[in-house]
């Protein structure tokens, strides 16, 4: 796919492995060395590329569905609503954003759980970014070795050019990111044609910036650095793998000990393992580690050294998986697949799954009984109680009315709570538009003999109409406590 | 150094944008009093200035955090010394 030379030479090091000094005290201060990956053609990189392409026609995309004659999902903070195809959520269903969150988080310790960092090596954005911006990196520079060298050559036209293309080329990638970003949150359509005329709004135009240079940064210099410095999965991920964690490994005692041969050897009789020393499992790697130390935390799990090793072991003609997805349980009782797979169903799994099972059931009965209207009544503190003409006497309620659905409708507010107050001069049933929030003024008057004195528990019923003008009570019937006040 | 700043600023990134999310969900921007006075500005505006006094104040307490842990300690006269 991206690969322009889709064999592997053997490269034979004669460098004995050596792990850098990894000291986390200094490493603050390090400097870092550049990585420069190896393109690899394989099982699990084409896997990549296919959640790279899902993931994006996702982002890039969305923005520009349309719902209801409007942007489907559109975060409207201007307005202060959000559009989530056919649900309007308002300030007030936060709770629902909160429950999406939760859902997240226990989807993610769930698959850490099972599938180790398997978010990391395919799903992950700093992942998925890195993966299209070294795309279009190998595309202009070339592979590896050809990266290197043009880095150590001295700056020429040619040199310039290629860097120049590049960076244009990402920046490019970048904006339209930052671009996609904005669209979430202003109208999309609207968005290009101010970009066309080079009309956005100031803030807007910044945020554009903003996220399109962070895309350029994290994707196109500090790439892995993000994953070992930045992110804060990577490190707490820990807590959630256990011995039967899906993870990346080397088989020790197959390859062991390693060494370089000619395919024609007897490496068996030469006391030789599997591993041919040829360090292609370390160029390949985005984070610049060798996968034969052992599990390492800088380790995102993304298998460019399965499909790496995978094509050594298929051009010396030995059976693949040298290094494979394994578990440390697995790899240590030479267990089986079908064994790995009965370990699956273990306590911390089988808790992780029902604990996001009752969160989403939860949060889809809710979602489901969502009133489809929501009322708040306050008494209006500007206007006190008054007598009014006829000797009776009035209190002003303020009474806010959100419509949560895409049509208008229709309703009529009561009152309960003292015999004889009743709701005065408001036109019934009222009215109020789709998506929108309305507040209406509510007098309230009764008698003035039959009012008690101080204040007293009321109750507001606000009751849907339907279009024949009678009441609906099953669409909605909502009630809303409040005083009245006689001084 | 980078490594540095970027422990200081991106958390408190994280930090801001939550605080920011809690603050505007349960607070209008418009019916903000700042000093006595209603603000004049857009929701966009005052969502993006309210971020960034927020990531101000949240890097502020990492850098301190930072600071802490890395600083040199009075009367600490080894060059570059740790704290403990
Ligand atoms: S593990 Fe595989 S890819 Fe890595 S050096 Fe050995 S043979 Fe080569
Ligand atoms: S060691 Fe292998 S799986 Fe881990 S980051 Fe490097 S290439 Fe990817």
């Amino acid at each position: 796919m991206s690969n322009s030379q889709n064999v592997i030479p053997i490269i034979v090091s004669t460098a004995p492995p050596s792990r850098p000094p990894d000291d986390q005290e200094d490493a603050l201060y390090e400097v870092r060395k550049k990585i420069y990956p190896r393109a690899v053609t394989g099982w699990f990189a084409n896997w990549r590329w296919l959640l790279v392409f899902a993931t994006q026609l996702v982002y890039y995309g969305t923005p520009w569905l349309t719902w209801n004659d409007r942007q489907a999902v559109l975060f409207d903070l201007t307005a202060r609503k959000f559009y989530i195809f056919g649900l309007v959520f308002w300030p007030q269903d936060f709770i629902y954003l909160t429950v999406l969150l939760l859902i997240c988080a226990f989807s993610l310790f769930l698959f850490t759980a099972v599938a180790g960092r398997l978010w990391c090596g395919y799903a992950c954005p700093q992942t998925v970014y890195t993966e299209m911006f070294l795309w279009i990196e190998r595309k202009i520079e070339g592979d590896r070795p050809k990266r290197i060298k043009l880095d150590q050559s001295p700056l020429s036209m040619g040199k310039f050019g290629k860097k120049g293309l590049k960076h244009g080329l990402w920046i490019a990638l970048s904006l339209w990111t930052g671009f996609t970003l904005v669209a979430y949150f202003v109208p999309a359509r609207e968005l290009f044609s101010q970009a066309l005329s080079f009309g956005v709004a100031p803030w807007e135009t910044f945020w554009i910036f903003f996220y399109g240079f962070a895309t350029y940064g994290n994707a196109g210099w500090m790439r892995e650095q993000v994953c070992k410095y930045m992110c804060p999965y990577a490190r707490f991920q820990g807590a959630m793998f256990d011995r039967d964690t899906l993870v990346i490994t080397y088989d020790y005692t197959r390859g062991e000990p390693r060494g370089s041969r000619s395919k024609s050897t007897d490496y068996k009789a030469k006391g030789l393992g599997d591993c041919i020393d040829c360090d292609i499992c370390v160029q390949v790697c985005p984070t610049g580690i060798d996968i034969r130390h052992g599990q390492q935390y800088e380790c995102i799990g993304c298998a460019a050294c399965i499909d790496g090793c995978n094509q050594v072991m298929d051009k010396m003609n030995y059976p693949r998986g040298l290094i494979r997805y394994s578990t440390l349980n697995a790899l240590e009782k030479h267990a089986d697949w079908r064994e790995m797979i009965a370990r699956v169903f273990r306590p911390r799994v089988l808790i992780y799954t029902g604990i996001l099972w009752i969160i989403i059931i939860a949060a889809g009965v809710t979602l489901w009984n969502r009133v489809p209207v929501r009322a708040d009544v306050i008494r209006d503190r500007t206007t006190l109680a008054r007598e009014v003409s006829g000797g009776e006497l009035e209190n002003v309620y303020r009474l806010q009315v959100m419509n949560t659905q895409e049509h208008v409708q229709r309703f009529s507010v009561g009152v309960r709570g003292i015999d004889g107050l009743k709701v005065y001069g408001v036109q019934q049933p009222l009215e109020i538009g789709p998506a929108a929030s309305k507040m209406f003024a509510i007098p309230l008057r009764i008698d003035m003999d039959a009012a008690p004195k101080g204040i007293t528990r009321i109750e507001f019923d606000i009751t849907a109409v339907g279009a024949d003008g009678r009441p609906a009570p099953d669409v909605f019937s909502l009630h809303e406590k409040s005083s009245f006040y006689k001084p | 150094m980078l490594r540095l700043t970027i422990s200081i600023l991106w958390p408190s990134f994280i930090a801001a944008g939550i605080g920011l999310g809690i603050i505007f969900t349960l607070v209008d921007p418009m019916e903000l009093v700042v000093l006595g006075e209603h603000v004049r500005a857009s929701r966009s505006a005052i969502y993006s200035l309210g971020f960034f006094v927020l990531w101000a104040i949240t890097a502020m307490a990492a850098a301190m955090s930072a600071f802490l842990l890395t600083g040199k300690h009075p009367g600490d006269k080894t060059l570059g010394g740790e704290g403990d």
